[in-house]
């Protein structure tokens, strides 16, 4: 049932069932792949997260959920210091990727950015050829530089994100002239292009119809065995087909999280009920 | 529902369609008001153009003399030694062309019109004969076949410019005496000039007609000048006696008046001689007219000879000869030219009129599509002046412009938009560069002028100068266009290029400026089309010169398009405002066409996102 747990068990041979039970209270755990302690976000005078603590663990999908600005979002773009771009946000605390502070002043941020890729609500392919996506990446990170490196890399990106049947024959097209389900696809294959640790995934699919949806969870699935996938949805139902591990954001406070069947079914606290049911959010 | 004080769904209704009659008629009168103004607009616009179209009609043929030059060795190279240096210093080439028109009119010298013969065109339109020898020495002692721009004047007035000419054709042979004094009477038929002589007297009447509108002005004047003279005179005799001070001031002013009325007073009388003299020779019905200077000219062209007639009647007219081409000795056919401005008030006379008239009948003068204007430089001469020079100084001035205005607009752009800090000072910068966009031109002059021509000692007149200058002006318009172009690239763009672990370098070149790109080009383009045609601030580094060099180099001094409109439209000769108008309109071409490059670049980088 929990893949994750059994997977991070067989890997280090000990029993972590439940990593996470609340926001306080955690127990050490080197299988983590992403470890934030205390986490505070400011935009300006502005507090948007208060002491986030959470672990979330490899090859397995997180959702994080939450009524709208709960800071969901927030804290996913500071696990790839997304909010660096801007001014005003300031972030104290620890995250650490592969046990190494991403907030150290010896990480680069494009260094981090290779390592944990992103995927934004709106789909947001370059203008230019479907080829030249997916590329981009690799190109710039020198991870191919001939042409046959390259042409491997992205039909293996495109292989991975489902897109390669439907593409193939047009690949020296636009990317913007997919449908916004292929584009979410495209954006995927690009940003599984550089091999990434980890794909954060804000709202991927609010912008798609429901059978575009449906493949992309499709995808986020079988994604699942080789990344570290961590999703922000307002989709409960989403939440409950894609994630194994389930995180319930309130009024930026991290409020519970843990194994999404037991936050669905016997959620602790009563906020999460609350918010599971329909009576706010 | 039930609330007794809320007014009924009807009377609800009764409101709004009350009011909606308001709404319709408020959004009627406004979309006629906007009819209203854009219709005002084009018209203006359209107006503008047809001025200006219209008077540069003139400018758009030329007429040209075609002359078969017979290249004597000892004009074209005096010296004998075949070296263009030599032929282009030394030889005589206005002196050929010169013998060429004398060989059209063998007589001319014994007539004493030479001088007039030699009007029709002026010596520096033979200066590229000089050079087409210099190049090929080969055809000294041959013959030569030459084009040449005529006066600018007679060319006016052969495409009827200069008022009305009416030209109408004899039918009874006419026959030509010559008198003992050299002048010529002409005859032949019963009444041979009736119809020339019935035409003056109408022009006449019409003058005398217009003479007396302006002399009742002038007599008011004159009136006015007279009661200040006599109160000027009784202040002067006042202080006079009483001995007070301002008596010399006094005097002087009453001077000043007495002239004045002397002035006017001359003035009158001779227009009232004029007016008695054409009245009396349209009220001698029948009678013979005595033409002169002030009066419509007469000409007569028969079997090649033309006669400027100093008294018509309709039996019979008195002339001189002004020329006489041995060509049209076998025509039989005569024509009479009234020219209805009188000579005094044009600046081509009788005889040079008389020349262009029989060189064009014998097909000599040719009219042609006016190509000077785009193979010349300027020139004191309308018909040998063309916009040449000007415009490779305003691609010169362009070129640096462009050059430096764009790579640096861009790049302020580019570091104010995406890198720079938002802080005191890059609000306090940003606010100056709107501000100097909307610095007057003439500043940017001034500023050229002590910075770079008297601090750097950079050469005077020349297109680095100017460009440079032009770039402070284009500046700011590119910073903001450029900056409004990147804003306009939609912040997902740089997220993707940012999650994907571009660098912020990266994004911005790989990705945003690209974007970015038409709407820069576009700003860059339009703010080109305003440095093309800016004149103020190059007048001050001194752009604004007579150069008859096509400048090859960006320290060579030049001008630009705008400038030399400038300064054709300031000079006197008439010619100069057909192709002033010209010059507008190839201005407004280059215009149109940057315009039409930007919008094309837009059209064609546009990208959807």
């Amino acid at each position: 049932m929990n893949t994750f747990s059994q997977s991070s068990t067989e890997a280090h041979g000990e029993t972590h069932a439940v990593q996470v039970q609340q926001s306080t209270g955690i127990l050490p755990d080197i299988s983590s792949k992403v470890r934030a302690r205390d986490v505070n976000v400011f935009y300006g005078t502005k507090q948007a997260l208060f002491d986030v603590s959470l672990d979330v663990p490899d090859a397995s999908v997180t959702a994080f959920i939450g009524p709208s600005g709960c800071g969901k979002s927030t804290f996913l773009r500071c696990i790839n210091r997304m909010n660096d771009t801007i001014d005003s946000c300031k972030v104290t605390g620890s995250i650490q990727v592969d046990g190494r502070d991403v907030n150290d002043r010896a990480i680069d941020p494009v260094v981090l950015r290779a390592s944990v890729g992103m995927v934004f609500q709106k789909p947001n392919p370059f203008p230019k050829t479907i080829f030249e996506n997916v590329a981009y990446g690799p190109r710039i990170h020198g991870i191919a530089n001939d042409k046959p490196g390259l042409e491997r890399i992205v039909e293996q990106s495109l292989r991975k994100a489902g897109l390669w049947e439907e593409v193939k024959d047009r690949l020296h097209q636009p990317g913007t002239g997919l449908s916004g389900g292929q584009q979410q696809r495209l954006v995927i294959a690009r940003a599984i292009a550089v091999n990434p640790e980890i794909i954060l995934m804000d709202e991927p699919c609010s912008a798609l119809d429901p059978i575009a949806t449906a493949k992309i969870e499709e995808l986020i699935d079988e994604l699942r065995q080789n990344f570290c996938i961590i999703i922000v949805t307002h989709s409960m139902a989403q939440a409950a087909r894609v994630s194994q591990r389930t995180a319930f954001f309130h009024m930026g406070k991290l409020v519970e999280a843990g194994p999404t069947e037991e936050i669905f079914t016997n959620p602790r606290d009563s906020r999460t009920q609350d918010y599971i049911t329909g009576r706010f959010g | 529902m039930s609330d007794p004080a809320a007014p009924s769904r009807t009377a609800l209704r009764d409101i709004v369609n009350s009011q909606i009659k308001r709404r319709h008629a408020a959004e009627t009168r406004f979309r006629w008001f906007g009819i209203t103004m854009v219709a005002t607009a084009i018209a203006a616009c359209g107006l503008l153009l047809l001025s200006v179209i219209s008077q540069s009609i003139p400018a758009l043929t030329e007429n040209r003399l075609h002359l078969t030059l017979n290249v004597s060795a000892e004009k074209a190279d005096p010296f004998g030694k075949r070296v263009p240096s030599e032929i282009r210093e030394h030889g005589d080439f206005y002196g050929l062309v010169q013998d060429a028109l004398i060989q059209r009119f063998p007589t001319v010298e014994a007539d004493g019109k030479l001088d007039d013969l030699f009007d029709v065109v002026t010596s520096l339109a033979a200066v590229p004969i000089g050079r087409t020898l210099a190049q090929d020495p080969s055809l000294i002692g041959k013959n030569l076949d030459v084009a040449l721009p005529i006066n600018d004047d007679l060319d006016l007035f052969l495409k009827g410019a200069y008022g009305e000419t009416r030209v109408s054709q004899g039918e009874e042979p006419l026959t030509e005496a010559r008198a003992a004094d050299g002048t010529y009477t002409l005859s032949g038929g019963p009444a041979p000039f009736a119809k020339p002589v019935a035409n003056l007297r109408k022009d006449l009447a019409l003058s005398a007609t217009e003479l007396e509108t302006a002399l009742g002005l002038k007599r008011q004047r004159l009136s006015i000048a007279q009661t200040q003279v006599a109160a000027l005179t009784a202040r002067v005799s006042e202080l006079k006696a009483s001995g007070g001070p301002g008596l010399a001031a006094a005097e002087a002013l009453a001077d000043q008046a007495q002239t004045l009325v002397d002035n006017l007073t001359g003035e009158t009388e001779v227009d009232q001689a004029t007016i008695a003299a054409y009245r009396a020779a349209v009220k001698g019905e029948g009678g013979a007219i005595e033409l002169n200077d002030d009066k419509p000219s007469i000409l007569v062209e028969v079997r090649g000879g033309t006669y400027k007639l100093t008294r018509i009647a309709p039996s019979a007219a008195q002339g001189v000869l002004l020329a006489r081409s041995p060509k049209g000795a076998s025509d039989y056919v005569w024509r009479t030219v009234q020219i209805a401005t009188p000579q005094n008030g044009r600046a081509v006379n009788d005889e040079v009129i008389a020349f262009g008239r029989q060189l064009q009948s014998e097909g000599a003068i040719r009219p042609a599509l006016n190509t000077t204007i785009f193979t010349n430089s300027d020139s004191n001469e309308p018909e040998l002046s063309g916009i040449l020079s000007a415009l490779v100084g305003s691609i010169f001035t362009l070129l640096v412009t462009f050059c430096t205005a764009v790579p640096i607009g861009v790049a302020t752009a580019v570091y104010l938009e995406e890198f720079a800090p938002k802080n005191a000072l890059t609000d306090f910068i940003e606010v100056n560069i709107n501000n100097l966009a909307a610095v007057p031109s003439i500043v940017f002059g001034l500023l050229g002028f002590a910075v770079f021509l008297t601090f750097f000692n950079m050469p005077r007149s020349a297109p680095i100068v100017g460009g440079i200058v032009l770039t402070l002006m284009s500046l700011p318009v590119i910073i903001i266009a450029s900056r409004a172009a990147l804003k306009a690239v939609p912040p997902s763009i740089r997220e993707a290029a940012l999650g994907v672990g571009a660098s912020k370098m990266q994004a911005i070149f790989h990705h945003v400026l690209p974007l970015a790109m038409p709407g820069i080009m576009t700003g860059s383009i339009l703010a080109m089309a305003h440095a093309l045609g800016e004149t103020a601030p190059l007048l001050m580094i001194g752009m604004v010169a007579f150069i008859a060099d096509v400048p090859t180099s960006f320290t060579d001094s030049a001008t630009v398009l705008p400038v030399e409109l400038f300064m054709w439209a300031g000079r006197p000769e008439r010619a100069w405002e057909p192709r002033t108008a010209m010059a507008i309109l190839i201005l407004l071409l280059f215009m149109i066409l940057m315009n039409a490059v930007a919008i094309f670049l837009r059209r064609k980088f546009e990208r959807r996102w």
